[in-house]
């Protein structure tokens, strides 16, 4: 411990600083590289996983409508989700 | 080396610096709140309720049998956010990235870096901030509403204790109070915090704004208990005497630590001790108490600051996060989460930025500085600095994948559950609108090399 305590007072300030904003600083830069790629190509973390999982995309409002009885529309008084909320559908996965 | 010249330099540089940062992670973090579907919990009802009954008669039932709970706000809070964005319960994803965006950049604003050194302290902070499992944990649909907004005002608070008392910064603080009372319990920290302030002569708070905000608060406590219904009674997962209320308290202070307990059940002491990702959480809980005792250890007077220019290390903000933390875990008594620190995570990334601003400056002058010699303290400090270095941004990481992994979980268990809450009459006729949600946001993909790093549970670092 003295002797990393001995190393880094050695060093030159800049470098010293740098260590230990180092980890931060690239976790940011890996950060803006996902927000760049999922702008400019596609979300590398979000996929259409769902048939993997043994789903098919879009079941979720099919697997309900096998529930409702026929004629059940539910409560209009909750707006369904704006296809324009643009952000959660910004560069989805094709 | 000589100390006096660290503090040379254009100020506004590192402060711009720390902005793109905070903004940087608060759009990262916005980017992946954004792609979480509603969800469907405990919580469904309250945010159903908004679309059938008038924000009037919710108001009146609030005050009139308010329950265990008394939020008043938080539902003001839910008709914000339902009909203020115009995005439908898409609200609360906007709200989240918001609330996220103003933690980060308050915060830098907060700490205002003026040079290399303030700056790379600043970093490390931001890290515990956003690492810390307690934020993490409001991220969820719900509760940002309630302990995302006190840990956001949190940080409002530093700002307004830290600075010369003013009368727009004396309403200010009355104003963070009322807001905090009146949204959930956890505003009982705020107020304290402010109270207890003034009590250590620190500049923000004037004598007449504490005694405003005490009887704030006894007014508010006076109302809650009086119609506070009786909490003996056996509830599952809720503490039922004294003796686990205690235990209770116990817990949420070592979970703010290591995040162990979870739910502050002790058998859940060892639970996901097998992932890296726990491991991470335990080291850097540990390394950050240490650098915290360290510091307190080594703080100079602020004669001996000024006598090397060296950063006055103001113990009394340690003093200050430790009522905060022990604040959270009194207020934890009758159940606790891992959310429950969440008012402390200012004031303890406040202490870091603190901390490791007078661990570089003790670096820098080693052995020039009468007032910086080597000592077995500074280099536990030292090692104490690096590992939190290290440590908090795989937090962060791990913070993210949890998010990541909440939009997928969502979906899993709505397949999973659907006739459960099908059976639901109550809330049958809004799960057209949620099943919408949930097929408009994509699966988070299950395999990604960077995040299986921390181990196959990462996703679990936060519990909710």
């Amino acid at each position: 411990m003295v002797f990393c305590m001995s190393v880094l007072a050695g060093l030159p300030r800049s470098i010293r600083y740098a260590i230990f904003a180092f980890p931060t600083a690239v976790t940011l830069l890996f950060g803006a590289l996902y927000l760049a790629y999922s702008a400019i190509v596609c979300d590398p973390l979000y996929a259409d996983d769902a048939e993997s999982a043994g789903y098919k995309s879009g079941s979720a409002v099919s697997a309900l409508r096998a529930l409702m009885p026929a004629g059940f529309e539910g409560d209009k008084t909750m707006p369904a989700p704006r296809r324009s909320f643009g952000v959660a559908c910004w560069r989805t996965p094709q | 080396m000589n100390c006096k010249s660290v503090a040379g330099g254009a100020p506004v540089m590192p402060l711009l610096f720390a902005l793109v940062a905070a903004v940087l992670l608060a759009a990262i973090i916005g980017h992946v709140l954004m792609r979480v579907p509603l969800a469907f919990n405990d919580n469904f009802e309250e945010i159903a309720d908004v679309y059938r009954t008038p924000l009037s008669v919710s108001l009146t039932h609030e005050f009139v049998d308010p329950g265990a709970y008394f939020r008043p706000l938080e539902i003001v809070w839910r008709y914000l956010i339902a009909y203020g964005f115009g995005e439908g319960i898409f609200g609360y994803n906007v709200f989240a990235a918001i609330c996220v965006s103003l933690v980060t950049t308050a915060f830098a604003l907060l700490c205002h870096p003026r040079n290399g050194r303030d700056l790379a302290a600043f970093l490390v902070a931001l890290a515990v901030l956003i690492g810390h499992h307690a934020t993490q944990a409001t991220w969820e649909f719900n509760i940002i509403i309630s302990n995302g907004v006190v840990l956001a005002t949190g940080i409002i608070a530093i700002g307004l204790i830290r600075r010369p008392a003013t009368l727009v910064g004396q309403i200010c603080a009355v104003l963070l109070t009322a807001l905090c009372l009146l949204t959930k319990e956890v505003g009982l920290v705020v107020a304290g915090v402010f109270v207890f302030a003034h009590l250590l002569q620190m500049p923000g708070v004037r004598r007449t704004t504490a005694i405003v905000i005490a009887l704030m608060v006894l007014a508010y406590l006076s109302f809650h208990f009086y119609t506070l219904p009786d909490l003996s009674t056996t509830v599952k997962g809720k503490a039922t005497n004294a003796i686990e209320y205690l235990s209770n308290v116990m817990a949420t202070i070592v979970m703010f630590w290591i995040g162990l307990p979870i739910d502050g059940i002790w058998a859940n002491g060892s639970r996901f001790i097998e992932q890296p990702w726990q491991w991470v959480q335990i080291a850097a809980g540990l390394a950050t108490l240490l650098l915290l005792i360290c510091a307190w250890r080594l703080a100079l007077r602020p004669a001996q600051c000024e006598q090397c220019d060296a950063p006055y290390l103001d113990r009394r903000w340690f003093v200050l996060f430790g009522a905060a933390l022990l604040a959270c875990a009194a207020l934890g008594f009758y159940y606790t989460r891992h959310r429950h620190g969440a008012p402390a995570v200012p004031l303890l990334a406040y202490c870091t930025y603190l901390s490791m601003r007078a661990l570089l400056w003790r670096l820098d002058c080693l052995g020039t500085s009468s007032m910086a010699r080597p000592s077995r303290l500074l280099a536990w400090m030292t090692v104490a600095g690096l590992v939190c270095a290290l440590i908090w941004p795989l937090r962060v990481v791990t913070g993210f994948e949890f998010a990541r992994a909440l939009g997928g979980t969502i979906r899993a268990r709505w397949h999973d559950n659907m006739a459960a809450y099908w059976d639901k009459l109550e809330q049958r006729p809004f799960l057209v609108p949620f099943s919408v949600s949930i097929d408009m946001m994509p699966w988070a993909r299950k395999h990604v090399p960077i995040l299986e790093l921390f181990g196959k549970g990462a996703s679990g670092s936060v519990n909710r």
